[in-house]
């Protein structure tokens, strides 16, 4: 009951934070310089023409009818249309969405699956070379720039070792899987063709895990140390002299427990993913929200660009939300 | 443990299967850096658009680059009437479009008001078109508002679209623009099989396609969007790739050296500017402009920008066109004059701030920017970059109320016709319309000119028009003329018969080349 | 008690004297075009050899140390001024401010702060300034929570209480108290933020929205070269690599600061 009560007002709180972010953008899309009823009327259009759409857009009206207005239009999923191509960006989006998630939650998987496995090795042989090949691992990784890593990797793990493609999400010649999700490995392997999903996996790989790099470095410290901590609680201790398996005291007890900290990491960490897919995906001819968004800078084409900023904000948002509820779910099993 | 080896291997030996099944198909791909957004040809003055139109579409006459002249094409005839103010076209009979239905007058009808309607695009070609009359199912005229003789050059960029299918398909009277983001509706060889949105588009050979097929021809097309030239390098190298569009000139020496690999490189019919806002302080003042012009250091451009592969435009006209006019007056490299002009205009130091707006991705305009960045720094004038894309340029360079001071820009013929090259960027008609006049400069000596010389019937008359015409563009110091810029692509070795078609600029006919093996 | 390490204190002072020589660079004579030396690969006279317009890469990876140093504090101090303000406001006061206030921080939390700083920085117009201003825009708000967290815990303790008592005002107990009893955790966060500034707005520049020519910003030096990767690395790999090692730098320093200053039962 009290878990039910927690979610409800974590809703609450969560809807208002919505609003401010819509807030947010009104702001941020208001202070874009140059005439809006200008740029949607185009350069040619009269003075009366000019008038007209002033109105319609309700350039007229008092700022917070117009925050008003603006609401009603987002939660319309009317974001504008774009300024060059006129298409309409929540068309785009949605268009454009699927890539970057997928591209997202791999990248995550490796962040998880990955990090946490090297966080475990090194704890339990901590000072030895594993670990401090992994300390270094995780001092690069926090350092390195993701877009010259993406640059020099596609150097090194195309040109010159040949074992990974261009970039792309197939090759050219293969086509897509029927579309259902959008993620190919998701709907390759629901019309079960274990080659595309192969091909898919191939092309996922690098991107996915370069993105994940500076995270992974975080993942696996923070884990390396959580079960440190862990080991030396008292429960531990006794279950030690009570001469328990060394690998059963690991992996039962301290393990459980220990993962309480990363989990709760792992919804600031999708953020940053996130953001990272801006830099990755140009670099390696992702067609995702991040390709999107670096063609919109360079053509100023700014309904684009807020229709990303949002998108990703939300996803961001709701991740973080889902991530809560299931840390607040597994801290009351264990206690 | 060990089943689970077992899969893994048998795994891995699949992905190594399906990686190697795809090689070495008779498919061209073809790489580009800008995406393409739409089949729509109504853009198919757009480099990247026009591209993908040119192995889709079909146009009423195509211009022969080898003979440079007009050969019918979708019309089997056409004739001049009432003294060139009215065409009649005869269209072949055996032409279908993608979808199997039959090409009609009304097709050409619909194909020319849409264009007229949208606005946009190659719709400036046609500005001279009053109406199309459609006489019978292979017969129609075209009325045009006065007898001009550039008209029939523009026809190879103006598009002939299924009608039928377009208007099954009009969203709220959208003229199917729509439908055409990821659809095509044309009648050319090759057709629209697969589109990824910032991928690829692929395009597989139309079997009933009106001029037939030969045995070697091309199966399909493929574009590809990288953005990245480095890796479209890497493509083309390994075999990935038949063709690079856009390569860095500075790469070229690199590329000479691999067999395997060809470099087509001409001279086009596109001149570089550097384009004054005549309109914004303190560019309105001419001797402003005389300034900033001589402050340029044209060998440096032809040299290092353009790895020595243009040539010094001698004014907004390219060479390659008739009614060219070499004795224009040429602006020299001189600091010292620049200083002198600077000085009359009232700005002996300079002290002023100039937005200059340029291409960031293209390693030319890079290096023209610093060029002018470090010169006109010298005079005391500081120049604040702002990078963008054509498209983004062009947006700005139509908006009357834009803040940018000075463009890096093209003169970029939409067709091989000195009227057509020159009428968007210098006749007044066509300030902020388009975003060709990027100087906002016009003069009434100019609009008289491009108003006799479009409709002279004498050819010898018609030169002297142009070639006045052009001495008038480069007194008016609306934009300094720097280079006629080189034509670079790059193509696999097994790629034969591409020939540069002056009135497509980047297109790659497809259809009448083949590739070895 | 623990100690400064010798290799943080190593990469940071070696970052400070690159620093130091990009000031007494003139930006102008570096970044002077010389159409005789383009391309040339790395040799004894040019150490990280020159660009496509005869730009020595060396010397505009130092001059760009200047940029990067302004970089990391002045995205920091943007962050700090905000936070500062917010977390003091709100930690010191309760009720209907801290809530709003709050309720502020966690809607520009709930960004990804690279997608804040890019719509800010896109609204605002390229250039070096407003990439700062952007990302200094989208961290604050960790600042805020911080020195929230750490106010509400210091409010209630003796001496704060008894000052009150005597007549303080909220200002003066705000000043004199209570920052300087909170501010260990903030310096750690800023010395550990240093690095992220410098990565986020190399990203914005590699973007094209960032630094602008002729800034020799290292980020978008790796945009520079990137097209010719192929035929001349060093102009694209050289700055990629000057990145990592002065962010590092910064981290490993931050997290001895770190070491120092909160006392952790580290296992």
């Amino acid at each position: 009951m009290n878990f039910i009560i927690y979610i409800l007002k974590k809703l609450t709180y969560l809807t208002t934070v919505l609003i401010g972010i819509i807030i947010l953008m009104f702001i941020i899309v208001q202070s874009i310089p140059g005439d809006p009823a200008r740029a949607a009327a185009g350069p040619a259009a009269s003075k009366e023409r000019l008038i007209e759409i002033r109105k319609d857009l309700g350039l007229d009206l008092p700022v917070y009818i117009q925050v008003y207005r603006y609401f009603g239009r987002v939660i319309n999923l009317d974001l504008g249309k774009s300024i060059r191509t006129k298409k309409d960006v929540w068309d785009e989006l949605v268009l454009y969405l699927p890539a970057s998630i997928e591209l997202v939650v791999s990248a995550m998987f490796i962040n998880i699956f990955v990090g946490v496995l090297i966080g475990i090795y090194s704890a339990v042989k901590p000072r030895k070379i594993i670990d401090k090949l992994s300390n270094l691992i995780t001092i690069l990784g926090m350092g390195l720039p993701i877009f010259w890593v993406g640059i020099i990797s596609q150097l090194l793990f195309y040109n010159i070792l040949d074992i990974f493609p261009y970039g792309g999400r197939l090759p050219a010649g293969v086509n897509p899987p029927q579309h259902q999700t959008g993620s190919y490995i998701i709907d390759s392997l629901l019309m079960w063709d274990l080659g595309l999903l192969s091909i898919s996996l191939h092309h996922l790989i690098l991107p996915a895990f370069i993105m994940s790099l500076p995270e992974l470095a975080v993942t696996a410290r923070i884990m390396r140390n959580s079960i440190l901590n862990v080991l030396n609680k008292d429960y531990i201790i006794t279950a030690k002299a009570k001469g328990l398996n060394q690998s059963r005291i690991l992996f039962v007890h301290a393990l459980k427990n220990a993962m309480m900290v990363p989990i709760s990491l792992f919804g600031m960490q999708t953020g940053w993913i996130l953001g990272g897919t801006l830099l990755v995906e140009s670099v390696f001819s992702w067609g995702g929200l991040g390709s999107l968004a670096y063609n919109a800078i360079y053509k100023r084409d700014f309904p684009i660009i807020m229709g990303v900023t949002l998108v990703i904000s939300l996803c961001f948002v709701l991740t973080n939300f889902s991530v809560e509820i299931i840390h607040k779910y597994i801290d009351k099993r264990l206690t | 443990m060990k089943n689970l080896k077992i899969k893994l291997g048998a795994f891995i030996i699949s992905m190594a299967l399906t990686l190697t099944a795809s090689a070495n198909s008779n498919t061209i791909k073809i790489a580009h850096s800008e995406y393409a957004f739409s089949y729509d040809p109504v853009f198919c003055n757009w480099s990247d658009i026009g591209r993908i139109c040119a192995v889709a579409y079909d146009a009423l006459l195509k211009f022969e680059p080898t003979n440079k002249v007009l050969v019918p094409h979708l019309a089997k005839s056409y004739k001049k009437l009432d003294g060139g103010s009215k065409y009649r076209f005869i269209l072949n009979k055996n032409v279908t479009f993608h979808d199997g239905n039959k090409l009609k007058a009304q097709d050409v009808k619909y194909s020319f008001e849409r264009i007229m309607a949208i606005k946009d695009g190659v719709a400036n070609l046609i500005q001279d078109v009053r109406s199309i009359n459609v006489i019978d199912d292979h017969t129609f005229d075209i009325l045009l508002k006065r007898p001009t003789a550039a008209f029939l050059y523009s026809l190879p960029q103006i598009m002939i679209i299924n009608s039928k299918t377009a208007k099954k398909y009009e969203v709220d009277g959208d003229w199917a623009k729509k439908y055409l983001d990821d659809h095509d509706l044309g009648s050319g060889p090759y057709k629209l099989s697969l589109h990824l949105a910032e991928q690829r588009a692929e395009f597989k050979k139309y079997d009933n396609y009106w001029k037939g097929w030969r045995t070697d021809n091309i199966n399909g097309v493929t574009f590809l969007w990288i953005k990245d030239s480095a890796t479209q390098r890497l493509m083309l190298e390994k075999g990935d790739l038949d063709i690079m569009m856009e390569p860095v000139l500075s790469e070229l020496k690199d590329l000479k050296k691999n067999s395997n690999l060809q470099i087509h490189s001409t001279s086009s019919a596109v001149v570089f500017t550097i384009d004054f806002r005549v309109i914004r302080k303190p560019l309105d003042n001419i001797n402003v402009r005389k300034a900033l012009a001589h402050a340029i250091d044209y060998e440096y451009h032809l040299n290092v920008a353009l790895e020595g592969f243009g040539k010094r435009a001698k004014g907004p006209l390219s060479s390659q066109l008739m009614f060219f006019n070499d004795n224009l007056p040429l602006v020299d490299f001189d600091m010292k004059k620049a200083k002198q002009y600077l000085k009359e205009a009232g700005y002996p130091n300079g002290g002023f701030t100039l937005k200059v707006a340029y291409e960031s991705g293209q390693a030319e305009k890079q290096r023209a920017l610093e060029m002018i960045q470090q010169n006109w720094g010298l005079l005391g004038i500081k120049v604040e970059p702002v990078g963008t894309d054509w498209m983004g340029q062009d947006e700005m360079q139509k908006n009357k109320d834009s803040d940018i001071d000075v463009y890096l820009g093209y003169i970029w013929p939409a067709a091989a016709e000195t009227d057509i090259a020159l009428r968007t960027f210098y006749h007044s008609d066509y300030k902020g319309v388009f975003g060709d006049n990027a100087p906002f400069w016009s003069s009434d000596k100019v609009d008289q000119l491009f108003d006799s010389g479009i409709v002279e019937q004498n050819i010898n008359k018609r030169s002297e028009i142009y070639k006045n015409l052009q001495h008038e563009i480069v007194k008016g110091f609306s934009s300094a003329f720097v280079s006629e810029t080189p034509f670079v692509i790059v193509t696999n070795k097994r790629v034969v018969g591409y020939e540069y078609n002056p009135a497509h600029h980047q297109a790659i006919d497809v259809y009448n080349m083949t590739l070895s093996n | 008690m623990k100690k400064f390490r010798i290799l943080p204190l190593l990469l940071i002072s070696s970052v400070f004297i690159f620093f130091v020589c990009s000031l007494n660079i003139d930006s102008n004579s570096v970044n002077k075009l010389d159409s005789k030396n383009r391309f040339n690969p790395p040799n004894s006279e040019n150490y990280f050899g020159t660009d496509a317009a005869g730009r020595d890469v060396f010397y505009r990876i130092i001059d760009g140390t200047k940029t990067t140093i302004k970089i990391a504090f002045s995205v920091i101090s943007i962050a700090l001024f905000f936070g500062l303000i917010v977390g003091t406001i709100s930690g010191y006061f309760s009720g209907i401010i801290d809530n709003i206030l709050m309720w502020i921080t966690d809607v520009f939390l709930s960004f990804p702060s690279l997608i804040l700083a890019l719509a800010i920085n896109a609204a605002m117009g390229p250039g070096i300034n407003s990439a700062i201003f952007a990302v200094g825009i989208a961290m604050w708000p960790s600042y805020a929570k911080l020195l929230r967290t750490s106010i509400k815990s210091l409010k209630n303790e003796e001496y704060i209480l008894s000052s009150k008592a005597m007549g303080a005002s909220n200002l003066r107990v705000i000043f004199k108290h209570i920052l300087p009893n909170s501010i260990s955790p903030i310096i750690v966060q800023c010395s550990l933020d240093m690095g992220y500034a410098i990565l986020a707005v190399s990203g914005l520049s590699f973007l094209g929205i960032g630094a602008q020519p002729p800034t020799s910003e290292w980020g978008f030096l790796v945009a520079e070269g990137q097209a010719t990767i192929l035929s001349s690395w060093w102009w694209s790999a050289f700055p990629g690599i000057a990145i990592c090692y002065v962010v590092i730098s910064f981290n490993l320093f931050g997290e001895n600061i770190r070491d120092i200053l909160i006392d952790e039962n580290n296992g």
